[in-house]
């Protein structure tokens, strides 16, 4: 009979409590474990206290560890198995993240720069694109447009009409918007408002319901009621709650309140390449008896409507088709060549954006793509160095889910704070980006922060967490656990580092190419002569409204007198006016014939029309080639006269002179209305900068005439054109003090917008691109100084062997050049397709350009990563040679 | 030349094996020899040290037995497997590989990394 022993049966009873469920093999063998440990240290010590405490701090280690795969603890649920021990595994990450604050804050910052791209990208991209647009049943909204031989124009208001007689809408709204100048109480602050005239369809597709008062009816259209925008109401109607009735006048004429829209009702419609309807602020009746109504020859309206109940899109376009068909034939004068266009709202509202937004998601991607393989070699440099403790950990019992999920957590912190400044930052970004006038973007308002968009961080920054880990944990694994010394895995650690550096090189080439390409397409594209003068010039549109001056005599004058008024002003060269400017976005387009030549309406040339004043083309910088300018004495003139440009010259006469011959502009022959062109001038860029130069025509206003007018002001050399505009604005007050004035910008300013969608995308090309080179160029900084740390004895046993410094720092700096190199080659052959991707992007760039930057961009990555190595291979030098020795003796 | 810490803590296993070799032992026994021998610097618990043992009887290297010796308490002592020799045998020569790699390593004047 063995006596009895207290002190086994003490802890044999602590270790069945410790490990429960355990089989009974294990809880012996423990027991005596800890009762031995008891016996040796309270034989040492004397004190029991010391021998129980011994005892307890090694059964307390089995506290929360799974106890191996054993099936003696099958009985344990298994999702208590897989969470066991995780305070114990935050405790020790909290721990070992105070043991590496600097290295875990670079983590953060790496983790915080993707999400920060990654959620900026998907806030612009999710609210332009993914957002529905705030009208009820909006997916069924369609825009309706003319194709005149391919030129795309607004709708005839009887062409319209004949459309929706084919029961293709459950609603639909003619429209047509303007800017207006309003006057409240004081007629002297006049302000400059969005006036949309419309169908009373219209508000009811965009679910209005008024705040204050009623919405219009179609019997307002020839009625002074106004419906005014939320806005409006509270900047100039100070909120007032008794506002319906108020009276206000609306450029000349009394109009008054009778409803108020709600808070963040507007309709945006981009009407031109240039010009968006936006921000109405005064909704009125559409007026039926206006002349244009009844016009199949003017397309001045937009149209809007919301496809019937099991009518398709498809659908539509078919009926469409057939309908101008039938106009062609019943109306060939004006409708010979015509076409409706179909866009759904959406898409004619967001469709420009698409390409920018595509690419900015790739940026984002690759951003993406680096800080992951950033954060893997970080990943993989600090396992190596944990590889010992993490072997003997798996060797000793616990499962490779125990260490993976210990990995895991201790990056924990870093992804949560990485990812919340991400977020911010991010959000921060894309708000701004949303709200950059110069950024033009369409639907501002929807890019905006959201549950959602914090999902989005979430995930990305879940991503960030997990993958690098994980992804290094396999890595590592790669190299047997149990058998390989740390140096062998360190060594294979080193090589997949090496690998992911090369790639993160080749992503970050990739990008950088891609944004100068994109940088040096703007820089033509902003270098290319637009044909008329870019600077040095001011221009602003004036308005001759009805009252004053009811004929074009009048209007002709008043003109005339606004001349003469601001040629005065000091400062001015030339000026001038114009019906319509280059970039404005506003123009006209219309047919072109030469009296030589008949031809059906339908075959003749299209060219951009306008109107000018004499002094027009030196004023605005575009070269008379042949011939004469208009002047004054032209007005009273018949024939008529005419100034076409080059290309509409060898377009209508070849290589003959044009000078003298008679030609017909938009149908005038019918009315017997030849024009003898008395000039031929330089081509311009009409719409865009991208835009070949086209063929245009100009008449004299007074032989025709419209109400508003560009004003074109030639600053005198070395002057700011801007300068003027205080100056210009009096000189009109004098000549009319209701006159409105509006849309003031410098020639520049319009050169400028044309280029934004460009300019959008090379700048957010550009700040991914310097991301994505930063991360790469600190990738390798991290990934030299990481591997000279692990090797700083071998390179001490190689210096006390007899290598040179020189040779070491060669070594180290060599190593490096060739994973950049790699990454380089790579990253060159990815470029040129990524080229040919943006081909459409790229205005200007010749596959030479590309097959110049290109290389030149991988040499000076190469060189920057040889930089980013120089001062981690320094270090490599001073490695201590009598301390490599010493330790290869140990 | 002694070998450095970090591979031996990497090679607990070669260890074990290694120390059951000379005899066999119980539980408490290698942890007091792994902790002297090692200066201290590797400490194992019952913790880590009995699922490595169990994990290592799963795998047939090592064989544990209750026994009871005069005046002591009853303990279970595990003995090495020949399948258990074999692997200490192929452990041991790459062992000898990693030394030899490490030497012609840091001869100077190659560049190996």
């Amino acid at each position: 009979m063995r006596p009895r022993d207290d002190v086994l049966d003490r802890w044999r009873q602590a270790a069945r409590h410790a490990l429960p469920g355990a089989d009974a093999d294990l809880v012996e063998e423990v027991a005596t474990h800890l009762a031995d440990r008891w016996t040796a240290v309270r034989a040492s010590t004397g004190s029991d206290a010391a021998a129980d405490a011994a005892a307890r701090l090694d059964l307390d280690d089995w506290q929360g560890r799974a106890h191996g795969p054993s099936p003696a603890i099958s009985s344990a649920p298994a999702w208590r198995g897989l969470a066991a021990g995780l305070g114990l595994d935050i405790r020790s990450a909290q721990r070992r993240l105070a043991v590496r604050p600097i290295q875990a804050a670079g983590a953060a910052v790496l983790v915080a720069i993707a999400v920060a791209a990654s959620v900026a990208v998907f806030m612009i991209a999710f609210g332009i694109l993914g957002r529905p647009l705030p009208y009820p049943a909006a997916d069924r909204l369609v825009t309706l447009w003319q194709l005149t031989r391919g030129d795309m124009t607004q709708i005839s208001y009887p062409d319209f009409d004949d459309l929706r007689k084919t029961g293709s809408f459950d609603l639909s709204a003619a429209m047509s918007a303007g800017v207006g100048t309003l006057a409240v109480d004081d007629p002297g602050a006049a302000d400059r408002v969005q006036v949309v005239e419309a169908e009373p369809a219209l508000l009811t597709m965009m679910g209005a319901v008024p705040q204050l008062g009623r919405l219009l009816t179609a019997e307002d259209g020839t009625r002074p009621f106004a419906l005014i925008s939320h806005r409006l109401w509270q900047t100039r109607f100070h909120a007032d709650p008794a506002v319906i009735g108020r009276p206000f006048t609306l450029s000349g004429r009394a109009y008054s309140v009778v409803g108020v829209l709600p808070a963040g009702l507007d309709l945006e419609l981009p009407v031109t390449e240039g010009f968006t309807l936006t921000h109405a602020d005064i909704w009125l009746g559409f007026d039926q008896t206006f002349s244009f109504v009844t016009r199949r020859d003017v397309s001045a309206y937009e149209a809007i409507a919301r496809l019937a109940p099991g009518v398709t899109i498809d659908e539509l376009r078919r009926r469409a088709e057939m309908t101008a068909a039938v106009l062609q034939r019943d109306f060939p004068a004006t409708n010979a060549g015509r076409e409706f266009r179909v866009i759904p709202l959406r898409e004619r509202l967001t469709g420009s954006a698409v390409r920018p937004i595509a690419l900015a998601c790739a940026g984002a991607a690759i951003v993406l793509a680096i800080a992951l393989a950033n954060l893997t070699t970080l990943g993989l440099g600090r396992l190596s160095a944990r590889q010992a403790e993490l072997a003997v950990r798996r060797s000793l019992g616990a499962s490779a889910w125990r260490v993976a999920r210990q990995v895991v957590i201790d990056e924990l912190p870093v992804a949560l704070a990485g990812g919340a400044a991400g977020l911010a930052l991010g959000a921060t970004i894309a708000r701004t980006v949303a709200s950059a006038p110069a950024a033009h973007l369409p639907r501002p308002d929807a890019i905006a922060l959201d549950g959602g968009v914090a999902l989005w961080a979430v995930a990305t920054a879940a991503i960030l967490w997990l993958l690098p880990p994980l992804a290094a944990l396999r890595l590592v694994g790669r190299a047997r656990w149990l058998n390989a010394g740390a140096r062998v895995v360190g060594a294979a650690a080193r090589r997949t580092r090496r690998v992911l550096l090369a790639a993160e090189v080749a992503l970050a080439l990739v990008l950088a190419c891609g944004a100068a390409l994109l940088a040096l397409a703007l820089g033509r594209l902003v270098a290319v002569d637009p044909g008329f003068a870019t600077s040095g010039v001011l221009t602003m549109r004036v308005s001759a409204y009805g009252g004053p001056y009811p004929t074009k005599a009048d209007v002709t004058a008043f003109f005339g007198r606004l001349r003469a008024a601001v040629a005065t002003v000091p400062g001015v060269d030339r000026l001038s006016a114009a019906s319509s400017l280059p970039l404005s976005g506003q123009g006209s387009m219309t047919s072109l014939m030469s009296a030589e030549q008949p031809l059906p309406p339908a075959a003749r040339l299209s060219a951009a029309w306008a109107f000018v004043t004499p002094g027009m083309f030196q004023a605005a910088g575009i070269p008379i080639l042949q011939g004469r300018d208009f002047s004054d004495a032209d007005v009273d003139r018949s024939p008529h006269v005419t100034v076409i440009s080059h290309s509409a010259a060898r377009a209508l006469f070849g290589d003959g002179n044009p000078i003298g011959r008679r030609v017909a502009v938009g149908g005038g022959e019918t009315d017997g209305d030849w024009h003898e062109v008395i000039g031929v001038v330089g081509d311009v860029r009409r719409f865009a900068l991208s835009d070949d130069p086209a063929p245009g025509v100009y008449d004299l206003l007074g032989q025709h005439w419209g109400r508003t007018m560009y004003l074109i002001v030639r600053a005198r050399p070395g002057l700011d054109a801007g300068s003027l505009e205080p100056l210009v604005r009096r000189a009109i007050a004098g000549v009319n003090s209701d006159a409105p004035v509006f849309e003031v910008a410098t020639m520049e300013a319009l050169v400028d917008r044309s280029a934004a969608p460009r300019r959008l995308a090379a700048a957010l090309g550009a700040g991914l691109a310097v991301t994505a080179l930063v991360l790469a160029w600190l990738g390798t900084f991290a990934v030299v100084a990481c591997s000279v740390a692990e090797r700083i004895r071998e390179l001490g046993v190689r210096i006390a062997l007899g290598a040179t410094r020189a040779q070491v720092l060669r070594l180290i700096l060599g190593e490096a050049l060739v994973t950049a190199a790699a990454g380089c080659a790579g990253g060159m052959i990815a470029s040129g397709i990524a080229a040919r991707l943006l081909a459409g992007q790229l205005f200007g760039v010749r596959p030479a350009d590309t097959a110049l930057l290109v290389p030149a961009l991988a040499a000076a990555v190469s060189l920057a990563s040889v930089l980013a190595a120089w001062w981690p291979a320094r270090r490599a030098t001073l490695a201590d040679p009598l301390a490599a020795l010493r330790a290869a003796g140990e | 030349m002694a070998v450095s810490r970090d591979i031996k803590k990497g090679s607990a296993e070669l260890l074990v094996l290694s120390l059951l070799e000379e005899r066999p032992r119980h539980g408490y026994d290698l942890a007091q020899l792994i902790a002297e021998r090692s200066g201290g610097a590797i400490t194992f618990t019952s913790a880590t040290l009995y699922p490595a043992l169990h994990a290592l009887e799963r795998q047939g290297l090592v064989r544990g037995r209750w026994d009871a010796r005069p005046g002591e308490r009853r303990r279970r002592f595990y003995s090495v497997t020949p399948a258990g020799r074999r692997a200490l045998a192929v452990q041991r020569a790459s062992w000898h590989r990693f030394i030899r790699a490490l030497t012609r390593m840091t001869r100077p004047g190659r560049a190996t990394s």
